[in-house]
Order: structure tokens, then C-alpha cells, then sequence
């Protein structure tokens, strides 16, 4: 297993392996690691719609549209405390890891702050 | 979206939770005690009634209020709830307390304690749901990466902050005495909470768990249960060792450790958080006793029976095995990997409970062993007239008056005006205060007062960013 510690408000989004991911905030305090690709054609989640009210996520490809809970399925495990996200990658520990800030427009939702 | 935080305390009435609390407060046996120490009646349990007015209940607390007047007052209601739960005995005559018995068991207060309970667990511990986050989809195995990586990160250290800092001290003794006192307010009742989690019918995890508890009582041998290993710690230290004798001393974030098992141990539906917390403690212990028991050994000249500490080193290293193999993965196995979450959470809820205590424990040894730099601040700012005769409160009290040990919510000067009384900061000897003379107290600082004099005037004054001067 690979683990790795990101800082949640500036390791927006990360290469383990050959795989993007990038933290996708759930709720004030919440954050979900994400893969960078929409299940259905691959499409760049990071740069999908979000409904701020529920926080469902619109990938920008062909609009296959993930709830919450879905996401949450889709995800990495992780922990967050006190700004650190701590995640759990099903790969071997010498897998290389790239962090690349970038923004984020999926987070783009007043209601997260 | 509403964060946790936000929808428990919009699910609580203001008014009618204090007023609750207010009641169950009210009880007798919580009100004005006669000493510091309470020997011989384990029923006895001030909570300062007069604070409860002051404090808004319905408000969860914040990370930041750790050492509030708030959480002090909600820790010690909520563990003398708890604790109605579980069997006290005086060691001395029972019939001089048997009045308080029945009435500390009785059914009035239990029920009255019962409605207040999970308001107090709300405010209590609701800052967890908003500290710590997991998420994703957990696998055994990551997991098992989890907790070893974590693990490892903590026991890895070759030194423990709260044993330097009582090491450094200037007088470490007293500095050891606060520290077993707090231990006190968990190891003589230990694995209370635990007991909880052993009756019903869940299969092998039960018998693993049971056994997990045995080794805390000793097997049924009264010598080496673990509270009595403890109670000759604490003589051998020169200190009491009957239940709760100190229960003025204990910090609020000392109770925390307490009341968090029994608050995720009550609630069966909490059982897999209590798995995560279990771990935590039993992988922690056998690094944290080593370092305590050679702590203790230093600064009691090897007088102290440090064999509880020792024990510690010894089975937790199986019980840190047996929780994670026979208990946590087994469940895991058994209820799904859905449950993984729980566990995670349980396990960091208590690290940080844990971290909190240890550096709430570390302000009050510096504060407390430091106390003459808190006198010597506390004339320089009367010298700059920082009291005046119109400034804060004054107090008139008489001869043996006793003002149960709290905190404040901001720094504030203490100065004596008339008469003479020793101030309090832990269990060890007084600082004793006459006309003239004050201290410093800041901010979240545990203490309190007798009078000595026939009477006595003080007066207490807020001043946010004194104890910083």
C-alpha cells in the first residue's frame, strides 16, 4: 500500500502511479481524493459542474452526473485532520507520486467554504 | 449545505437544555464540598452549579474551547452521569454516606441525568465530526497500512512531551503528583466502559474482547487488577488512592478520555468507533507506560511502585495484537468493509482527545510550576494600576470558605485586599496569598482557593492578554 500526506488546501490534485487525482472538498472540513475519470468515458472530473446545493458533480465530457455518495464510493480512503489528507493507495509503496496545483472548478461552490 | 456542528445545535432547544442541566446540577451531592480531597465518599462530585448559567450547552464545543469553562462543567456532569452506571463503595463507614448513595443511585437523579446525557454528549463531542474527516472506500488491507503508518508515527518517539515537561520542572515531584492525579480519574476504574462492550451475543469477537477484559481485572485476583496495581502507585507516591479523592483536580480534557469510551461504548451503535478508539489506546500504551514508568522512577528517587506502568508495557503489546487481529479484522470480516470508516474515525477521535489532554496537561504543569513569575506579573500590574477599586469583582468570604477548583474563559488578575488564603493549582502544596499579593491566572488554567483568615476580600479582574505580559 502507498500512502501519502497531502496538504488539503494546496495539494489540489496529484499523479500516483499513471493515475490523476485531485481533492475534491464534500463539505466544509470534507474532502474526497478523486480519480481524475469520469467512469463512464474518462472525462476530467476536476473540471465538471457542481450542483452546490447537493453537491453532485457533472462531468464536462457527456454530463453523467455523480452524487455525493457516489463520489464518496469512487474515491481513495482517506483522513483529514487539522488541514493534512492522509490517503490509502491500493499500489506498492515505491509507486512515484507528482503533486501539480491546479485549480479545481468542481470546487467552485461558496457553500463548501 | 449545513456542517455537523450546525445541525445538532439547531436541533437544541437553548433554554430548555440548560435548564435541564441546571436541574440535575442542582443535586445536593454535586454542590459546595468541605475540602479539596474527598475521602471516604466517592458519591461527593462538585460541578460548580454556579458556572451552569454561564455556560451555553446548547453550543457544541470547538477544538480551541478545550480548556473552557464550558467543557470542564460538561465533562464533569457527563462522567458523574456515566459513572452512575458503575458501583462505588466508600472505603470508609458506609453508613456515614449511605444517604448519598441511595441518593446517587437513586431513580430521581439517574433519570434526571439520563434526559441531560445526549445534550451534554452533543456539546461535548460534536467538535469531532468536524475535526477529523474520512472518506473514500476502505479495504482491510488499507486499513491495516493505515493504522500501522500511524502507529508508528507515535510510538516511534524516544521521548513523551508530558514526561519532559515534567522532568524539566522546577519542583518535578509536584509535577508527577498532577500528572498521576489526572491518570487517576480513568486507572481506578479501569475498563469500566470496556465492560460495557462485553454482554449479548456477537460470536468470537466477544470472547476475544472478554478477554481483552480479564486481563484488566486481574483475572479475578484482586492483587494485580490493574486499578490496584494503580492505588499502589499512588501511595507509594504519597498520595490517595481512593476513587476520585481528587476529582476537584481533574482537567476537563482528563475526563475527556474517560467519558469518550463510556460516551462510544453506551451506544452500541458507536461499537465500531469504540474498536478504533481500543486499538488506539492498547497500541499507544505500551510505548507511553515505558517512557512513564522510567519518568516516574527518576523523579521518586525509585521510590515509586511503578509495576501498573510496567504491566502495561507487557499486555498491551498482546491486547494492541488482539484488538486488531482477533477483534478489528474479524468484524470487519463479519459486518463488511462499510464499517471500516467507523473504525478509522474511533481510532483518530481519541488520538486527538489524547493530543489535547496531553497538552492541556502540559499548560497546567508549566503554569503551576511556574506560579511565582504569575505572583511577580500580577504586582507589576497592580504597580501600573491595572486594579482598581472599581475594577472587576470583589469577593468577601469567610474562614474556611473553599472556592472548588475551575478555569476562566480569558486571563484574569487575582489580588487578595484583605485577609490571607492559600491558592490552589493541583493537589500539591498551596501557594499561600496574603493582603497585598495576587497571581496571574491565565486563561483555561485550573485552580481555586481557601481562606485562612477569619475573613478575606479579594477581587478578580478580567484582563484578556495579562498571563502574556
Amino acid at each position: 500500500m502507498l500512502i501519502v500526506e497531502m496538504d488539503s488546501g494546496s495539494d489540489t490534485y496529484l499523479t500516483v502511479g499513471e493515475t490523476p487525482y485531485f481533492l475534491l472538498k464534500a463539505a466544509r472540513n470534507r474532502v474526497l481524493v478523486c480519480p481524475d475519470r469520469c467512469p463512464h468515458r474518462g472525462g476530467p472530473l476536476h473540471l465538471g459542474r457542481r450542483d452546490c446545493q447537493t453537491g453532485a458533480l457533472t462531468c464536462p465530457w457527456h454530463e453523467a452526473t455523480y452524487p455525493l455518495p457516489a463520489l464518496a464510493r469512487l474515491s481513495v480512503p482517506a483522513v483529514t485532520r487539522g488541514g493534512t489528507t492522509t490517503a490509502v493507495f491500493d499500489l506498492p509503496p515505491d509507486t512515484p507520486v507528482y503533486r501539480r496545483p491546479r485549480r479545481i472548478t468542481a470546487n467552485d461552490c461558496r457553500e463548501l467554504e | 449545505m449545513l456542517n455537523t456542528s450546525e445541525i445538532l445545535s439547531s436541533r437544541l432547544p437553548d433554554p430548555a437544555s440548560n435548564d435541564l442541566i441546571g436541574r440535575y446540577a442542582a443535586c445536593r451531592l454535586f454542590g459546595q464540598p468541605a475540602d479539596f480531597l474527598i475521602r471516604g465518599n466517592p458519591y461527593r462530585r462538585p460541578v460548580r452549579p454556579q458556572d451552569i448559567e454561564a455556560v451555553d450547552f446548547s453550543r457544541p464545543l470547538t477544538r480551541g474551547d478545550f480548556a473552557s469553562t464550558a467543557a470542564l462543567t460538561g465533562q464533569r456532569l457527563l462522567t458523574n452521569i456515566y459513572e452512575s452506571e458503575l458501583l462505588f463503595l466508600p472505603n470508609g463507614e458506609f453508613r456515614r454516606v449511605e444517604r448519598d448513595f441511595q441518593e446517587f443511585y437513586g431513580d430521581p437523579l439517574r433519570s434526571a441525568g439520563e434526559r441531560v446525557r445526549p445534550l451534554l454528549e452533543r456539546q461535548l463531542f460534536a467538535f469531532l465530526e468536524e475535526e477529523i474527516d474520512v472518506s473514500g472506500r476502505w479495504s482491510e488491507a488499507a486499513m491495516r497500512s493505515y493504522f500501522e503508518r500511524r502507529l508508528a508515527g507515535v510510538t516511534s518517539a524516544e521521548s513523551s512531551a508530558v514526561c519532559e515537561a515534567i522532568e524539566t520542572a522546577r519542583e518535578p515531584r509536584a509535577a508527577a503528583e498532577l500528572f498521576l492525579t489526572q491518570l487517576a480519574s480513568d486507572f481506578l476504574s479501569e475498563a469500566s466502559a470496556m465492560a460495557r462492550n462485553v454482554l449479548g451475543n456477537f460470536g468470537a469477537v466477544q470472547s476475544e474482547l472478554f478477554k481483552v477484559l480479564i486481563d484488566e481485572y486481574g483475572y479475578g485476583v484482586h492483587e494485580t487488577k490493574h486499578s490496584t496495581l494503580f492505588e499502589e502507585t499512588l501511595k507509594s507516591c504519597g498520595l490517595e488512592s481512593e476513587p476520585h479523592a481528587y476529582w476537584q483536580f481533574y482537567l476537563g480534557t482528563s475526563l475527556s478520555l474517560v467519558t469518550y469510551f463510556h460516551y462510544v461504548s453506551r451506544n452500541h451503535a458507536l461499537f465500531f468507533r469504540y474498536l478504533g478508539a481500543l486499538l488506539y489506546t492498547e497500541a499507544t500504551l505500551p510505548w507511553a507506560n515505558r517512557l512513564q514508568s522510567e519518568m516516574l522512577g527518576r523523579v521518586f528517587d525509585g521510590a515509586a511502585d511503578t509495576r501498573y506502568f510496567d504491566e502495561h508495557v507487557h499486555i498491551d503489546v498482546h491486547h494492541a495484537r488482539m484488538a486488531l487481529e482477533k477483534i478489528i479484522v474479524p468484524t470487519v470480516q463479519r459486518c463488511g468493509e462499510r464499517v471500516i470508516g467507523e473504525i478509522v474515525r474511533g481510532f483518530e477521535e481519541f488520538a486527538l482527545l489524547q493530543e489535547l489532554a496531553d497538552a492541556d496537561l502540559i499548560a497546567q504543569i508549566e503554569w503551576s510550576d511556574g506560579r511565582e513569575h504569575y505572583v511577580e506579573l500580577a504586582a507589576a500590574l497592580r504597580a501600573k494600576g491595572a486594579a482598581s477599586r472599581r475594577a472587576g469583582a470583589l469577593f468577601r468570604e469567610s474562614k474556611a470558605e473553599l472556592s472548588v477548583p475551575h478555569v476562566h474563559d480569558e486571563d484574569e488578575l487575582f489580588l487578595v485586599e484583605e485577609g490571607v488564603l492559600d491558592f490552589v493549582t493541583g493537589p500539591g502544596a498551596p501557594r499561600r496569598l496574603e493582603a497585598g499579593e495576587g497571581i496571574v491566572i491565565p486563561q483555561g488554567r485550573h485552580h481555586g482557593s481557601r481562606i485562612v483568615s477569619e475573613h478575606c476580600s479579594y477581587r478578580a479582574v478580567p484582563l484578556p492578554g495579562a498571563a502574556a505580559c
